[in-house]
């Protein structure tokens, strides 16, 4: 698995690419939260446009970055959601948790908006 | 044609790519579509994944992936998965199937809710101290 890794005026933009499971779970986890602390970024979009495989491990590591995130008053928003991705949050029942936006240009209005956006940091 | 493949792995969670990678490539040859090998990848994933989680707690051991597929009647075009360790079991494969029951922090406790859902059907074996396998099997939808 592959991340980059861009900051934004009120957000970290991770782009992902490659496989999400077991092997690769706690890799993810550790640089997006050592990131998330570099940059002190409160809002986090996660781009899965190359996002080529997640099992349940994996959709376990998106769900506990959400939770971190919206536990400090932020927003995590996915983006370029592939449609097996799709059809695997949806089987988790997780659409009604996690946002999805359909491009990082949607997600960061989303977050700025004043009326429905994340922390302002 | 009558076709078997088995992989010996030791349970680290690099191998859980070998594994399905290896099931993803045998079932290939056997007439399903794209997306039921994307699901049979997802399964593979997560019995494998079980394997490498629960079954060694204290040390190191291996897991066994076994497919199979036959052509005779009644169960032509078929693919048999089996993944089986000789670890700690589970205690109470009932509650490890409820959808949401993980005894591991950050993980969703779906594995064998998704391994029912994508697979056609599941068995899962298992005692304490004497191991687990996992029976998958999966026909192609063009049939």
């Amino acid at each position: 698995m592959n991340l980059s890794f861009h900051r934004s005026s009120s957000c970290l933009i991770v782009k992902m690419s490659g496989e999400l499971d077991l092997s690769s779970a706690s890799v993810f986890k550790e640089r997006v939260d050592e990131e998330l602390r570099k940059t002190g970024a409160a809002n986090l979009i996660l781009n899965l446009q190359g996002l080529d495989f997640v099992d349940s491990t994996g959709l376990g590591a998106i769900l506990g970055r959400h939770r971190q995130i919206t536990l400090g008053g932020g927003k995590m928003i996915l983006t370029s959601v592939p449609p097996k991705v799709q059809s695997m949050l949806e089987m988790a029942g997780l659409f009604s948790v996690l946002q999805c936006e359909r491009t990082d240009k949607d997600a960061l209005q989303v977050i700025e908006s004043p009326f429905q956006g994340g922390a302002p940091r | 044609m009558k076709n078997e493949m088995s992989l010996t792995l030791l349970c680290v969670p690099s191998n859980v790519a070998v594994a399905r990678i290896a099931v993803a490539t045998f079932a290939a040859s056997l007439g399903f579509s794209v997306s039921e090998i994307e699901e049979i990848k997802v399964a593979v994933s997560e019995a494998v994944s079980n394997s490498v989680l629960h079954a060694y707690p204290h040390g190191e051991g291996e897991v066994t992936v076994r497919a199979t597929t036959e052509d005779s009647e009644p169960h032509g075009g078929e693919l048999v998965v089996e993944v089986r360790d000789t670890g700690a079991g589970i205690p109470d494969i009932a509650k490890a199937k409820e959808p949401g029951y993980s005894t591991i922090p950050e993980h969703m406790g779906l594995g064998l809710s998704f391994m029912e859902s994508f697979m056609d059907s599941l068995l899962v074996e298992s005692a304490p101290g004497k191991g687990t396998t996992v029976r998958m099997v999966k026909r192609p939808c063009r049939q």
